[in-house]
């Protein structure tokens, strides 16, 4: 049972981006675990294209934060294999539209080789990466994909959408010594250049370590007539819905997953019982997704606790454009999830 | 530096062990599947690419491998494996599928991890060398001693894999060997279909890598060129691309009858298992009793480890879904 | 005698102008010298600024200000 947690003296708690929190926990691990580096682009001298690494290279040095050449096939191997002699590796990959260019050393080696060894190979490796659009970068550039990678075995995948969750889950994926995968949307990374932090992803953060378990979802609202499901920034624009929606009388449960792999089933299930009526948002396309995860779980356990369809809100299964207009229309909005959410509250069984 | 008796020795006990393996699995490789070829037939399912003519590569440069060293193989492994040490009673169990096997049954013939002996196999093309890129580097991070050294076949020098981490090997001057095993053919095509160049270790000063080619499928030129290649690596000047030409005297793997190659060029190779013992008998390496007794040694470890591997249970069905996560 | 808070001179390279993007603590709060207190964004980086003396934080430039290269952002008055 964990120890009460220090608490802070009063007016000195820290607010902190989500970059900042989790560069926090990796820097208290690499001090802690000197079998621990950093490796991928630009995260030596430029600290992260997202910010992910600043001051890593100049506490720890270049034989411990290691800039690559553009080759990801090469590096994230070279990774595994230090992993599987006993370092601790953390890659980033800066945006998830790039593992496409190295898919086969993620999936096909990395996430199997301790199932196909029978255990006698370990791969602690973390993934540092970022996804997710709204700010035109168009569709090679602003992509999600929590499906495919969610889909292969061997990987666990966590999306925190606070600094505090950042901090948590990046902890517990580098003392887990299986491949995991620590995903931010970057509109929430907490960077000027994409947009003014939202007020909610900046979170309070001790200064003290902390992990936060995989498989384990979080309800940011509670409510009693509907239950709306996201991960990432699709739980702001729920939030932000919850709000406009408690105005119109009706009382939404925000159910934040945080975590893609282990899914938290039985959180969902225990929210979608209690209010009746299920609202998944996720900026992932919508086919073959986390959303249809999500209905399967209801579906699978006791569809009769629904009073009316479940309603996704997901990308359309089209290539993210780039004109304003059209990429504003095809994200999971708040406009769209109270739409959805007004829909099962219409519709009666 | 050339091999000494007892390294030559035990060079052509290895192969012979390879090869008398290889011959093993191919009749039980069979059963089941006749008169109609089912691969998922009999006790020995799935693919099986085996390695006659190409041992004399796995046992000249594993011969001057350690503990501290680590070796990672292809789709064609069994030769690596056996020159590098792998568990060979484990090792036929895992491509008969049973509990006892180096994995337990879920690796299977190209997917062989003995982490007693840091050795690896990966299905994928080019992809393990990576991994194998990546030990050298915690190897050097950790300050310990040993080299990684990753066998690949010519095909996989044009898979984008053999580039990006060879430039980073040369970047960053690891501990690595890349062997090419050079049989010439990437499945059905020959070489000169597929690459640009006629020597991939011609392809060396592009990564700033040492390269060398050794012609004549000859365990001790092999030896010879190796010791240079792991010398290199050891004292700390980097990587080489050691080219090594070879021989596949069957097919891709088995079922593929190889009839794309033409009748002229097949009936020209030469066997080196055969060949070199008839050297070393010829140099009086070893004496023909000697011989004899060795040979006799090997089969017989041989056929214990096909009974090991037929006579084990296999794993529980349910197994399937333990070992995901560490 | 409080101490101002500004981006230092070697931060701001070619820029006239930047944005405060966010402070780490509260107006009021005690912070200590040479932890880090706000992330100002010049040009495209996002800059860190350490607190020059321990003390209690006033801010004077809030998130989403513009600021010039020699604006005080904030005091600090010495406990």
């Amino acid at each position: 049972m964990a120890q009460p947690l220090p608490a802070a003296a009063p007016g000195s708690e820290r607010t902190l981006t989500m970059a900042r929190a989790g560069r926090e926990a990796v820097f208290s691990e690499m001090r802690k675990n000197p079998n621990m580096f950093v490796i991928g682009e630009d995260v030596a001298k430029l600290g992260g294209v997202f910010g992910t690494t600043v001051g890593m290279a100049e506490e720890f040095g270049d034989a411990r934060v290691i800039d690559t050449p553009i080759s990801e096939t090469g590096f994230i191997g070279i990774a595994t294999g230090a992993a599987m002699a006993g370092m601790r590796p953390v890659v980033e990959i800066a945006f998830v539209d790039f593992i496409g260019v190295c898919f086969n050393q993620i999936y096909n080696f990395a996430a199997k080789t301790h199932y196909m060894s029978g255990g006698q190979f370990k791969v602690p490796l973390t993934f540092m990466i970022g996804y997710g659009g709204g700010y035109n970068d168009a569709a090679q550039h602003s992509q999600v994909l929590f499906a495919t990678l969610g889909h292969v075995p061997g990987i666990k995948i966590v999306t925190p959408a606070d600094a505090y969750d950042a901090k948590g889950l990046m902890a517990s994926c580098l003392q887990d010594d299986n491949v995991t995968i620590w995903m931010v949307h970057k509109r929430l990374w907490g960077l000027g250049w994409l947009g003014f932090p939202l007020p909610k992803a900046l979170a309070t953060v001790p200064e003290h370590d902390y992990t936060i378990p995989f498989g384990q979802s979080r309800i940011w609202r509670e409510g009693s007539d509907v239950t709306i499901v996201g991960l990432g920034l699709t739980v702001h624009n729920a939030m932000q819905a919850a709000e406009q929606l408690a105005g119109e009388g009706i009382s939404a449960e925000v159910l934040d997953l945080r975590s893609v792999v282990p899914l938290d089933r039985d959180g969902i299930f225990k929210s979608v019982a209690k209010t009746g009526r299920l609202v998944v948002a996720d900026e992932d396309y919508m086919s073959f997704g986390v959303t249809s995860e999500v209905l399967a779980v209801v579906a699978e356990r006791d569809p009769s606790v629904l009073k009316s369809p479940a309603v996704r809100v997901a990308y359309p299964d089209v290539p993210v454009p780039f004109s304003r207009p059209m990429e504003d229309f095809c994200l999971p909005n708040v406009e769209r999830i109270v739409t959805a959410v007004k829909a099962t509250m219409k519709a009666r069984k | 530096m050339k091999p000494s008796v007892e390294q030559r020795i035990w060079m052509y006990e290895a192969m012979y062990r390879s090869r008398r393996l290889d011959d093993a699995v191919l009749a039980a490789y069979m059963e089941g599947k006749t008169p109609v070829f089912n691969m998922g037939k009999g006790p020995l399912p799935g693919e099986m690419h085996q390695s006659f003519g190409q041992e004399p590569c796995a046992v000249g440069v594993c011969a001057h491998l350690g503990k501290d060293d680590a070796v990672g193989a292809g789709h064609r492994p069994h030769h690596v494996a056996v020159a590098r040490g792998v568990h060979l009673n484990r090792m036929v169990a895992e491509l008969f599928g049973k509990k006892t096997g180096l994995s337990g049954g879920r690796g299977g013939h190209m997917h062989l991890y003995d982490a007693e002996v840091n050795f690896f196999s990966s299905g994928i093309i080019a992809e393990g060398m990576g991994p194998g890129a990546g030990m050298a580097l915690a190897r050097k991070m950790q300050g310990k001693p040993g080299i990684a050294v990753a066998f690949i076949g010519d095909g996989a020098a044009n898979q984008g894999a053999f580039h990006e981490v060879l430039n980073m090997v040369g970047l960053w001057k690891l501990p690595f060997i890349c062997v090419i095993e050079d049989n010439k053919y990437g499945v059905s095509v020959h070489k000169k279909d597929s690459t640009a160049i006629d020597r991939n270790s011609d392809r060396a000063p592009a990564y700033a890598l040492a390269g060398e080619y050794v012609p004549g499928n000859d365990p001790d030129l092999i030896f010879e060129a190796a010791g240079r290649a792991v010398e290199r690596a050891r004292s700390g000047l980097g990587g080489t691309i050691l080219e090594l030409e070879t021989e596949r005297l069957h097919g891709h793997f088995i079922g593929d009858s190889g009839a794309y190659r033409p009748e002229p060029e097949r009936k020209a190779m030469q066997d080196p298992v055969p060949t070199y013992r008839q050297r070393l008998l010829a140099e009086n390496v070893i004496s023909a009793a000697a011989m004899t007794a060795l040979e006799a040694t090997v089969q017989q470890q041989v056929d214990e480890a096909m009974k090991f591997g037929r006579d084990s249970a296999y794993p529980d069905a349910t197994e399937a879904l333990q070992r995901l996560y560490a | 005698m409080s101490v101002d808070i500004v981006v230092p001179q070697d931060m701001w390279g070619e820029s006239l102008e930047g944005v405060v993007v966010t402070w780490i603590y509260q107006n009021g709060a005690i912070v200590t010298q040479g932890k880090p207190i706000a992330e100002i964004m010049v040009e495209k980086a996002q800059l860190e600024i350490t607190a020059p003396a321990s003390g209690k934080l006033t801010i004077l430039a809030v998130p989403e200000t513009v600021i010039g290269r020699d604006q005080v952002v904030g005091r600090i008055d010495p406990a």
